[in-house]
């Protein structure tokens, strides 16, 4: 029997990993970890994730599997890596990925090190995802849930081999489906509580807002196409994202979408459907989960590769050389709506063999 | 278990439970009621006043039971502010406080009341000169200064502080959930106008009292009835009453030696730790129940969860709503950084406490806290 902590959002998903990692024998210790930052009551304005209900909610399920939980305080690290982050590549006229920084500084860095703490031998996630050891070679592999329509393995991609080694992800072997019929069988009480999709800091689903509230500067600008001519004014390059297409606030008979935001000249570019059709991308922060993967790259070695969380990957190239602090990734096809600042992750099949941040597009 | 929380809440002791039972099996009524089984309820809930009373040295009618301290607190300062008779306008409190007078006193500052705080000696205690200046400047002031800090044991110079309010004319509202004593002594003294008691802090249930000095007037917070004099709305609760006066009285009775021997065992134990450094003073001036620390390189959150697995109940002072381990407020008042204000580690003992528990209790959290030390060097 080993020790084992599961992070309990007080959410179906990692509800079930933690009755799963018990009915397998382990010591399951459960930790909710508050990481919004106010302490108000936003009952009122429905409930987001890490409020007081949600971690009374994991409470009532490790009380029904008899296990011992905890809150971990990790406001200030997510501050710091996470909401900061959020603001200043907004600032930077990037679209961030909030999730995936939580999961590379927070879920995976703070919390293994307070697992640790623990004694524990394994941290224990709700992720649509599979961790498992290569059949032949010393390393562990991120793989894509089984449940393609939930798999999470894109916002995982900034992982080590040391942090896959102490994680397991028990929930990527099973369906959507399966995990809420489990907690059902199980008689968990979050069986059916609705799936979070907003952003965990901005439970109203204002990041507008939010954004406006936070930025240092908005300041006002024009917004051109790709001639040149002035189109109209934004409020600000603040949250607008490449690709976005409502919110415009110009009337030009057709659909216009975003394809740049400038930010040295405040400029926001729109254009046609197709003029959002890219080649190819740099991308930088790298990080190999297979480190074999990479030093093949000087021969270029095909991939599928994902840029946005809700997209399922498309065929492609990679161009470096093993140690760069960038490559280049060339599509098999010309692709839409690449944001600067999203994570761009390189899959074999189902496994994940690397990523990075897209640093810029061609 | 080892249960080393008593300043948090303590069990409840075995004579209260069984007067609770008693008294829950018989149809007692309404004690507002003119029939028989009101006049049964009014007449425990009036001897449970009278009982208070005569432990603190009070008068009847200057005991007056709420839901609990936090109750008690706002009453005693939004009460006696708010009442026309009052002059006193101005509020002087300390960062130390209780969040129960603490955040009543932030929320009438950012209400736009005068509102001076005290500063603050790296012991805990508040500084009388600055009190004194501060009197002299705002004579009119309601000064609310707690008699023991729930989170370091700090006891405050209350006596002198009702001295000086005395002198200008101040009022003194006193928090005296971790020190019934020291209310019994400011009353017995005629130098405490507000102060309260917690009822679950002593081995009771839940449920508070505000002592009101006759001729200091409150306004009521809680409106709709003209229960406690009509100072306090809402039916009395008679069985709390009852358990609060019987509590009061069996820790009143009680040595304190027993439970500082408890304490003392402790800290044996845990100042052969390096790096380890109690908070608070020495002596007289330090509460005899609890005992609290920082531990280099480690905040709270581990040690309290560490401890927990293996049987040890222990606390970081104050919680929040989501019981996850915030800075204590008082840590850094008392001049320390935000880093260390995460690792408050506070013990304390009550009526239950006894050197054998707390001897085993003592090697586990020695174990535990060297461990975690010694993890946190060794981390690249």
């Amino acid at each position: 029997m080993t020790r084992v902590v599961v992070a309990m959002s007080g959410g179906v998903d990692s509800s079930v990993a933690a009755a799963l990692m018990k009915h397998q024998g382990h010591e399951v210790i459960g930790v909710t970890m508050t990481l919004s930052p106010n302490e108000e009551s936003s009952a009122h304005k429905g409930r987001g994730c890490c409020s007081v209900w949600d971690v009374t909610d994991a409470e009532k399920v490790a009380w029904a599997l008899d296990i011992p939980h905890y809150v971990f305080n990790l406001r200030e690290a997510f501050e710091k890596h996470v909401i900061a982050d959020f603001i200043s590549e907004y600032e930077k006229g990037r679209t961030p990925n909030p999730c995936r920084r939580c999961n590379q500084h927070i879920k995976f860095d703070h919390f293994l090190e307070r697992a640790e703490a623990l004694d524990a031998e394994a941290v224990v996630t709700g992720h649509y995802a599979r961790v498992e050891k290569h059949p032949t070679e010393n390393r562990h592999m991120l793989l894509r849930g089984h449940d393609l329509a939930k798999d999470q393995s894109y916002v995982l991609a900034s992982l080590t081999q040391s942090q896959l080694s102490r994680i397991l992800m028990p929930i990527g072997n099973y369906s959507k489906t399966e995990i809420r019929r489990m907690a059902e069988e199980l008689n968990l009480s979050v069986a059916n509580k609705k799936e979070s999709m907003d952003l965990c800091f901005i439970p109203d689903g204002d990041t507008a807002g939010f954004l406006k509230n936070r930025m240092k500067t908005l300041v006002p600008g024009p917004i051109k196409d790709t001639s040149g001519e002035t189109l109209g004014h934004h409020e600000g390059l603040g949250a607008f994202t490449v690709g976005q297409r409502k919110g415009l606030g110009i009337a030009t008979g057709k659909p216009r979408y975003v394809l740049e935001l400038k930010v040295a000249e405040n400029t926001l570019v729109v254009g046609d459907m197709d003029d959002l059709d890219r080649a190819g991308m740099k991308v930088d922060e790298l990080n190999w989960i297979d480190p074999g993967f990479a030093t093949n790259l000087p021969g270029g070695p095909e991939a599928t590769i994902q840029y946005r969380s809700t997209h399922r990957g498309t065929p492609g190239r990679l161009q470096g050389v093993p140690d760069a602090s960038e490559i280049t990734v060339l599509f098999d096809q010309p692709q839409s709506a690449l944001s600067p600042g999203q994570a761009a992750v390189f899959y074999r099949e189902n496994e994940v063999v690397g990523g990075g941040t897209i640093a810029s597009t061609f | 278990m080892f249960y080393l929380d008593y300043a948090a809440t303590a069990p409840l002791r075995p004579q209260i439970n069984e007067r609770i039972q008693e008294l829950g099996a018989q149809e007692l009524g309404n004690p507002s009621s003119l029939h028989r089984a009101g006049r049964q309820a009014r007449m425990v809930l009036e001897h449970a006043r009278e009982r208070i009373a005569a432990a603190l040295g009070a008068r009847v009618e200057e005991i007056l039971f709420c839901s609990g301290a936090t109750e008690a607190d706002n009453l005693a300062i939004l009460g006696s502010l708010t009442h026309a008779d009052t002059r006193c306008q101005h509020l002087l409190s300390s960062a130390i406080e209780h969040a129960a007078v603490y955040e009543t006193v932030r929320r009438q500052e950012l209400l736009g009341r005068g509102v001076s705080w005290l500063q603050v000696h790296s012991d805990g205690r508040i500084d009388l000169e600055h009190l004194a200046a501060l009197l002299k400047q705002h004579p009119l002031s309601l000064v609310s200064v707690m008699a023991c800090n729930n989170e370091v044991g700090t006891r405050q110079p209350v006596t002198r502080v009702g001295e000086l309010c005395r002198e200008h004319g101040a009022l003194f509202h006193c928090d005296g959930v971790q020190d019934p004593r020291a209310v019994r002594e400011l009353i017995r003294q005629g130098l405490v106008d507000l102060a309260c008691l917690s009822g679950h802090k002593l081995g009771g249930l839940h449920g508070g009292l505000l002592y009101v000095r006759q001729g200091v007037a409150i306004n009521p917070q809680i409106v709709g009835g003209s229960q406690e004099d009509g100072r306090r709305a809402g039916t009395s609760e008679v069985l709390r009453a009852e358990s609060l006066a019987l509590a009061l009285e069996l820790m009143l009775s009680e040595e304190e030696q027993k439970v500082k021997d408890c304490r003392n065992l402790l800290e044996s134990e845990l100042l052969t730790i390096p790096g380890a450094t109690r908070l608070g003073p020495d002596g007289e001036e330090r509460a005899g129940h609890i005992t609290s620390w920082l531990f280099e390189g480690v905040s709270a959150e581990p040690i309290l969860v560490a401890l927990d697995l293996q049987g040890v109940c222990a606390s970081s002072g104050s919680a929040c709503s989501s019981h996850s381990v915030e800075p204590s407020r008082v840590v850094k008042a008392m001049g320390y950084g935000d880093q260390r204000a995460t690792g408050l580690v506070r013990f304390s003992f009550g009526w239950k406490s006894d050197t054998k528990e707390v001897g085993s209790a003592a090697s586990i959290v020695k174990d535990v806290v060297s461990r975690l030390m010694k993890k946190e060097k060794n981390r690249p």
